[in-house]
């Protein structure tokens, strides 16, 4: 075919502007390749990563104005919704055959104190233990102690937190150690005590995820005031302990007026006269001032009042199928759109307030960066792919315009637009494709390299986060391979463009130009 | 009967905001199979009207047939059709497709038009076409290895690869030294005769002028002198109607 013999043999006549363009072809396309199969891996690395140890494939949870996420990003300020009709989802979710396993969990965040010190903070996962190993048995490397065997109030320490404290109290902190967990809830401040069973990190963890320990689900959902909360303050169907408004009743605190619980100007008044009058009880604070006021209230009407801690303990009691997620996993990763559906159709049919969501939502603003860090990286391969057209287009133009007469004669001995065309349109192919190749095997080249040698976050946070962990190992992405074809047809067609139409313009008469 | 017909042909071309007229009104008809000089000094309008013979450049006003067919109004690709099928060209600059050798520049045309010619039919008339213009021994090389007068002998082998009825030359010779050129001029007259192709060639060449059997001299756009010289190969009438 003679308009390819003459394509191929212009390419090989100026070899200067064929290894520029080609340059730039290879070069585009090698990154493109290289980049998309870097972006692709960090993809796929994070939901492994994320799905095998920390978030499931699917995760159920209650809904609030507030943006939540499984993972903290920070000191718990969002009160997370506590998940509604829980125990009918649980039983739904157990019951699907394309689902391996469950694990309820509570998210949340408390001061570590060791001797009265407050030595940290750490965010919080609270579960049954039995529960989070058998749903991520790989998820936990152990630096010391495991699992604790007994129920009761443990805690696992991210060892991250445990160094940290450490350092803070000057001591060592070891397996069998009591350390105080300070929460805040809606209920106020809490205190809880839990024995340390363990040392733990993440097998693939990263800095946000280095600052989570694990305790038991009880002694959270008590720092929490998971349940008590909910009851004292119910709001019309969304948030009591199971969502529906007809959960369990507990005492609320309207019950009980300040003056029932701290008295009136009448129970001091009582209070200075029982005092005086018969020295059984005394009292600290103002009423030492010796105010002979008349409360009212006999001794032992006071340690009536006073010793009823009914309502504290209202407070204190905590609702035990209280949970924030619902984290499953399914059998392979194709049952998952199923899986959800089925899930979304239990919450339809319990009519509450949840939805069911993916591994990305579990893992919050770290896969929103790894997307939005794919989207600037598009948006800059978008940009060098304009201006390698742009070049190539300038470069093709002027040898057209070199070529003014050599066009002009084929155009005057009988050769139509539609010769000349294909005369352009094969040389940029040809071009593109030659060196499009070319590029994809420097790109799969630098790729292969990576992930044999692996790509070190070292002790840069930001790149902690991208790559799940301190080293990525990128893969070829098939993917990435057939981006660089299609890119490779639109430049190369692109570039084309005004070149042929500079080509299509030249005249017959130009052949007759004195050379 | 007339293979090419001009009648009260104009040419314009704009200047700025003004129009120059290059061809101001020439009429004339060249027989079948004549050997044509169209002459004159630089700007006397040769080359515009080889280009309208040509069908590359159209007339502002007037009439100019080519083998019976009027050109204007024709539609780009039956041009290009008529070009092909009627028309061969030899430029100035010899205008040869550099990448292509010798053989493959000669049997460009050939795979250019509709119908395409057999391999073995072609592969011959393209040799007998070398062996005319003789350039046997060169029929592997590229035009950059030849000198100017093979080059030129390459491109008169092309115009008459598709067998054209006319084969227009714009000064063949210019790029030429004068031996060189009288042997170019000969190979064309060789050719018209052999082949009863028509030759149209402009120059300004007094000498080359000579070897013409039909002179159409050209001063200021117009046609000053219309001709058939002694001795030339044939005896036609020659009308002359331009000023």
């Amino acid at each position: 075919m003679i308009v390819l013999k003459i394509a191929f043999r212009n390419l090989l006549e100026h070899k200067t502007k064929t290894a520029i363009i080609g340059f730039l072809i290879a070069f585009a396309i090698a990154f493109l390749v290289a980049g998309n199969s870097l972006m692709d891996s960090v993809k796929a690395g994070m939901r492994t990563s994320y799905s095998a140890n920390y978030t499931g494939d699917l995760i159920v949870h209650g809904v609030s104005e507030e943006d939540f996420s499984l993972i903290p990003v920070g000191p718990a300020t969002v009160d997370i919704p506590i998940l509604p009709a829980f125990s009918e989802l649980r039983a739904a979710a157990e019951a699907s055959p394309l689902v391996a396993a469950v694990l309820p969990l509570i998210s949340g965040s408390a001061s570590l104190s060791i001797d009265e010190e407050t030595v940290g903070l750490s965010f919080l996962w609270g579960v049954d233990f039995t529960d989070y190993e058998r749903m991520f048995p790989d998820s936990l490397r152990f630096v010391e102690g495991g699992f604790p065997s007994d129920s009761g109030a443990f805690v696992i320490l991210s060892e991250t937190v445990r160094d940290d404290a450490e350092k803070e109290v000057g001591k060592k902190i070891r397996i069998g150690d009591k350390v105080t967990l300070g929460g805040f809830g809606a209920a106020g401040s809490r205190l809880r005590e839990a024995t340390v069973a363990g040392v733990f990190s993440f097998e693939r963890g990263g800095a946000q995820l280095d600052r989570v320990s694990i305790v038991d689900a009880g002694t959270l959902r008590s720092l929490k005031g998971m349940g008590s909360v909910v009851a004292a303050a119910p709001v019309a169907g969304t948030n009591s302990v199971d969502g529906t408004g007809t959960g369990t009743e507990i005492a609320t605190e309207a019950a009980f007026s300040e003056d029932d619980l701290f008295g009136s100007g009448d129970l001091l008044a009582s209070e200075a006269k029982t005092e005086t009058e018969s020295n059984t009880a005394t009292t600290r604070g103002p009423m030492e001032t010796g105010a002979s006021v008349d409360t009212g209230f006999t001794s032992a009407e006071l340690d009536s009042i006073l010793g009823d801690v009914s309502v504290r303990d209202k407070y204190s009691v905590v609702d035990s199928s209280a949970w924030n997620f619902l984290l499953v996993r399914t059998a392979d990763t194709g049952s998952i759109s199923a899986v959800k559906k089925s899930m979304e159709t239990e919450i339809t049919r319990a009519g509450v307030q949840a939805e069911v969501s993916d591994w990305r939502w579990g893992a919050g603003l770290v896969a929103d960066l790894a997307f939005s860090i794919q989207i600037v990286f598009n948006a800059i391969v978008l940009i060098v792919s304009i201006v390698v057209v742009i070049i190539i287009m300038n470069t093709l133009v002027i040898s057209v315009t070199e070529r003014i007469p050599e066009i002009g004669t084929i155009r005057a001995i009988g050769g139509r637009t539609g010769f000349v065309r294909s005369m352009i349109v094969w040389e940029t192919l040809s071009i593109s494709v030659v060196f499009g190749l070319v590029g994809m095997l420097i790109g799969t080249a630098a790729i292969v390299v990576s992930g044999l040698v692996g790509l070190h976050a070292a002790d840069n946070m930001f790149l902690q986060l991208l790559f799940g962990g301190s080293v990525l190992r990128p893969g070829l992405s098939t993917g990435a391979l057939a981006w660089s074809i299609a890119a490779t047809a639109v430049i190369g067609t692109l570039s084309s463009l005004y070149p042929t139409s500079v080509a299509l313009k030249i005249s017959p008469v130009k052949a007759m130009q004195k050379g | 009967m007339a293979i090419i017909r001009l009648e009260n042909v104009k040419k314009n071309y704009p200047l700025g905001k003004t129009q120059v007229q290059a061809v101001k009104g020439v009429s004339f008809e060249i027989a079948k199979g004549d050997f044509i000089s169209i002459a004159g000094p630089s700007g006397s309008g040769k080359s515009t009207i080889l280009n309208m013979i040509g069908c590359i450049d159209t007339p502002s006003e007037g009439i100019v047939e080519i083998d019976g067919v009027a050109i204007s109004g024709m539609k780009d690709r039956d041009i290009t059709n008529l070009r092909h099928r009627t028309l061969g060209f030899i430029f100035q600059s010899f205008n040869l497709i550099p990448v292509l050798n010798v053989f493959e520049n000669i049997e460009f045309p050939l795979l250019l038009g509709d119908k395409p010619v057999p391999k073995a039919e072609r592969r011959e008339w393209v040799n007998f076409l070398i062996d005319e213009v003789g350039l046997s021994a060169w029929a592997k090389h590229r035009s950059n290895e030849l000198s100017g007068g093979q080059r030129q002998r390459v491109a008169i082998a092309r115009a008459l690869a598709t067998k054209p009825k006319i084969v227009l030359a714009d000064e063949p010779t210019a790029n030429l030294d004068s031996a060189t050129g009288e042997a170019i001029i000969e190979l064309m007259k060789r050719m018209n005769q052999e082949l009863g192709t028509t030759f149209v060639f402009s120059t300004h060449d007094q000498k080359i002028v000579g070897i013409a059997d039909h002179v159409i001299r050209l001063k200021d756009g117009l046609v000053s002198e219309n001709y058939r010289q002694e001795g030339s190969a044939k005896d036609k009438p020659a009308k002359e109607s331009g000023k």
